[in-house]
């Protein structure tokens, strides 16, 4: 069921519609509350750390859908973390690339290919909504 | 003003630190040396008793220390701790701009070991950032829809200059 990295640059998969919500754990480092409203930090969207592929883990919301699951199910049972979405358009606006990557453990799993500097990251931030507020 | 003896024994007490190398000494160092550590045998930081630090200086002494500490995979993406050096750029920017008028930064951990130092002001986006992906640390300064990028060097000037009026803490200044 695993797929493995493909070369860089991936293709861009036109089959993920500029809709599909991209969904994202936040994890309690990078929310914080503010009065009522819950802010997502921009550091939420940086690239995975190990650096052989600029990409950052998403689950995808078409796959979510088809395997009917709810968006909780993207939290994985961790009540402190939050969800967020950014569209698939919101992240090709901003130069990235959009692949499906399954994983045994994650058969949604997606990755948002592309350079990430801060400017891009805060951009990723404004947009993006909450779907699964922290516990 | 606090007491650096007793705030800091207990969050660092087990931690070993040689002379010139730790998270405290450097902290020290970069305020003016005003500060003599001993380690003693039973590996706690001490100081003269008779010191106090600026506010500041405990409560981010202590978030790098956690932040250094957080497991692997602490953001479930993969994230590693905070590195020495992004540890370092962070308290050095701190003791170069930092005083008890000016409010404190969250200070948030990055995913590739970075820090960034983040101040909200109304209006205003200041991030403070050392990570991998950047050549040295840089601040971000974003207004009006338009982001600022600077180098230490400038950043310091820029900040004591056009941003200090912003960050001033309305707390310690009524006080």
């Amino acid at each position: 069921m695993s797929v493995g990295p493909s070369e860089d640059p991936p293709d861009d998969d036109p089959t993920v519609e500029d809709q599909t919500p991209l969904y994202r754990r936040v994890p309690p480092a990078h929310w914080k509350k503010v009065g009522n409203e819950y802010i997502v930090r921009d550091g939420a969207f940086k690239n995975f750390p190990n650096p052989e592929r600029k990409r950052m883990s998403v689950v995808l919301g078409d796959t979510l859908e088809q395997l009917d699951r709810d968006t909780e199910s993207v939290r994985n049972s961790q009540l402190d973390y939050g969800v967020i979405a950014i569209t698939a358009k919101v992240a090709r606006d901003e130069e990235q690339r959009i692949e499906r990557s399954p994983r045994d453990d994650e058969p949604a799993h997606g990755d948002v290919y592309g350079d990430k500097p801060t400017g891009r990251r805060k951009e990723f931030a404004s947009q993006a909504v909450w779907v699964v507020y922290p516990a | 003003m606090t007491s650096l003896a007793t705030a800091i024994s207990n969050p660092l007490q087990g931690i070993s630190y040689r002379s010139g190398e730790s998270l405290v000494s450097r902290v020290w160092s970069s305020i003016a040396g005003v500060v003599k550590l001993d380690v003693t045998e039973d590996r706690r930081v001490v100081a003269d008793r008779q010191i106090s630090l600026p506010d500041w200086v405990i409560p981010a002494c202590v978030e790098l220390f956690f932040l250094q500490k957080l497991p692997d995979n602490w953001d479930s993406y993969g994230g590693v701790a905070l590195q020495a050096r992004h540890r370092d750029a962070a308290l050095r920017f701190l003791g170069l701009v930092m005083s008890d008028d000016i409010s404190m930064p969250d200070i948030v951990p990055l995913a590739d070991g970075g820090v960034q130092l983040e101040w909200r002001p109304p209006g205003a986006e200041i991030d403070f950032i050392s990570d991998n992906e950047l050549s040295e640390p840089t601040l971000f300064v974003a207004r009006n829809s338009e982001v600022e990028e600077m180098y230490e060097s400038r950043a310091v000037s820029y900040f004591l200059g056009e941003l200090r009026s912003l960050l001033r803490n309305q707390e310690a200044i009524g006080a």
